[in-house]
């Protein structure tokens, strides 16, 4: 008799809760804050492609929640500048809190793409290639943004009164298009430039490392080898254009196989991109599912933990076609990281014509 | 409605079973097992390979009758989680109340392997309920006026499904399991989404406010077979 009056009790308490968990949920305890848009006069330089306003339309535009289904994210909510426009979490969340399918990667540097500059390889497994067609998919991606309607996106906009003056300098209408819209957020995103680490300055002759960055150097570069696929020596930007999809022995069995997913060629299961070192002590986790949460943990798993798949790059394999074991010590991790700390720019992070222009007074 | 109805007949199947217990002085012909299955903390402790892929079911609380004879069981399996997630990001800040609830029933049967070890399989049918609301605020000072907007969004997500479960359990004593178990489930979720917007811009230049409201409602239906390794674990106890 017991017995039952235990159990009915616990399966009674378990529904009755839901239900008044869900009668609770009805009331919102958030209040408005008041933003004001903070605009220069004169709008900042970009250096980039695009004019100047169309740069500040998509700063706007980066920035607003409006861009979303339900008003609750933005691009920036995920790309935060602190962290070099990537994010501090596995997989970030959607409008509707769903977690993304992987890791937010940094936006810094990124190449335009199209006919004139060739193939862009965007995201992860690199499907897009052409930057302003890029920046929609997130808008409309259904974990994302939600806003599958893209011209209902353009509706949206133009109800809100702020847009007319900056679509009017961008493009000298105030008509909008999702192809306008597309442009600016693309002429902003491509605008994100770094090229002011201590590292660039380093290799400019402007700056010196100590003696344990210069340690991590050595290591990085002719020891481990770690530049033969991250070229943060020979490509200035440290943003690989060629072979930039490997795969580095993650798993035995990917339960995400990356650009397989797309070419649909076993040969491609977990190759995923070679991702630019630039500023990666801000960008963690790390990897496309953000499993490692420092760099210790990514070098540990180069030390000893790269896993035996049939995809695993050449570069990862002992002549017996095996994985490599790099066996780095505690000490030179120590020093590589010390060394990848030579990447992070600081102006880049703080520099305001990045930052958001919804202000809080 | 069809929760409602699940609960009952989950009820009815409990007292049915344990009204089916005989007196004390003859033989037990079922046994009677209550367990939480901990599903998350388990991952956090033992990750397999490191996949960061979330666990939907973070918990479960079980109860399983089964013969004494044969080992054929009924299991039932009721879960629920909430959050509340409250971001200030500036223009929009939003407020999340979540709450998801899953179960599941099925059939099967245990078979014991030595004197500590007991495997079995069955066949599972799974529910999930899942309510997000979503409130989103901002309000912007253009200038020349205020735009402000208030928005609600309700996704409502219904997802059936069935298939295989496997398990493996070790007697620590007499009345207490532990094990783990594996399932391969095929499900067909639909989601619906409404979203309520009310935009209100008010314009200092001529003096005038306009009101605006948008509701939109959206319907996507997915299927997936979701094959979850063995990094369940829970604790059971018989009665």
């Amino acid at each position: 008799m017991k017995t039952k009056l235990l159990i009915i009790a616990v399966v009674t308490t378990a529904v009755v809760g839901n239900f008044i968990s869900c009668k609770k949920e009805d009331s919102a305890s958030i209040k408005p804050t008041t933003a004001y848009l903070d605009l220069p006069a004169i709008a900042y330089n970009y250096s980039g492609q695009f004019p100047n306003e169309v740069a500040t339309l998509g700063r706007v535009l980066f920035y607003d929640a409006h861009l979303s289904v339900n008003n609750a994210v933005a691009c920036g909510s995920c790309h935060k500048q602190a962290l070099a426009f990537s994010d501090n979490v596995a997989f970030s969340r959607g409008f509707e809190n769903h977690l993304a399918l992987r890791n937010t990667l940094p936006i810094q540097n990124i190449p335009m793409g199209g006919p004139f500059f060739g193939p862009a390889n965007l995201f992860w497994d690199g499907r897009a290639q052409f930057l302003p067609a890029m920046v929609l998919m997130p808008i409309a991606n259904h974990i994302e943004m939600g806003m599958s309607d893209l011209n209902a996106l353009v509706e949206r906009l133009k109800g809100l009164p702020y847009y007319d003056n900056l679509f009017q300098e961008a493009y000298g209408s105030t008509e909008i298009t999702k192809d306008e819209v597309s442009t600016a957020l693309a002429a902003f995103t491509s605008s994100i430039f770094s090229n002011k680490t201590r590292f660039d300055r380093y290799m400019m002759g402007q700056a010196s490392l100590s003696a344990i960055e210069q340690q991590g150097k050595d290591l990085f570069s002719n020891k481990y080898n770690c530049n033969g696929c991250h070229h943060v020596e020979q490509s200035f930007f440290g943003y690989p254009t060629d072979s930039s999809f490997i795969n580095i022995g993650l798993d035995v069995n990917y339960s995400d196989n990356g650009v397989g997913l797309i070419t649909g060629n076993p040969a491609d299961n977990g190759k995923f991109r070679i991702p630019s070192l630039r500023n990666v002590a801000l960008t963690a986790p790390y990897m496309h599912d953000g499993r490692f949460a420092t760099l210790d943990e990514v070098l540990e798993h180069y030390s000893h933990g790269i896993a035996n798949h049939p995809n695993l790059d050449s570069r990862l394999k002992t002549p017996e076609n095996t994985p490599i074991a790099m066996n780095i010590s505690s000490q030179e991790k120590v020093a590589i990281v010390a060394f990848l700390n030579t990447f992070t720019d600081y102006s880049m992070i703080t520099d305001p014509k990045f930052s958001s222009p919804f202000k809080v007074r | 409605m069809r929760l409602k109805l699940f609960c009952g007949a989950m009820l009815s199947a409990i007292a049915f079973f344990t009204t089916a217990q005989t007196p004390v002085d003859k033989p037990e012909k079922f046994n009677h097992y209550g367990g939480v299955q901990i599903n998350q903390l388990l991952k956090q402790i033992i990750n397999l390979n490191n996949n960061n892929a979330p666990i939907t079911n973070p918990y479960l609380l079980t109860y399983t009758i089964s013969t004494v004879k044969g080992g054929w069981n009924l299991h039932m399996g009721i879960g629920y989680d909430y959050k509340r997630i409250l971001d200030k990001n500036t223009p929009a800040n939003h407020e999340s109340k979540i709450s998801d609830l899953n179960y599941r029933v099925g059939v099967g049967q245990t078979v014991m392997f030595g004197k500590k070890f007991e495997a079995g399989y069955g066949l599972d049918y799974t529910a999930e309920h899942k309510v997000d609301k979503t409130f989103s605020t901002s309000v912007t000072n253009f200038g020349n006026g205020i735009d402000s907007s208030a928005t609600t969004s309700t996704s409502k997500t219904t997802s059936k499904g069935f298939g295989a479960q496997f398990t493996l359990s070790f007697h620590i004593s007499d009345r207490v399991l532990i094990g783990t178990e594996t399932t391969y489930y095929y499900a067909d979720a639909t989601q619906k989404l409404n979203v309520l917007i009310t935009e209100t811009v008010t314009n200092d230049f001529n003096n005038t406010t306009i009101v605006t409201t948008t509701n939109t409602n959206l319907e996507t239906e997915t299927s997936s077979f979701t094959f979850s390794v063995p990094v369940a674990i829970f604790l059971l106890l018989k009665f």
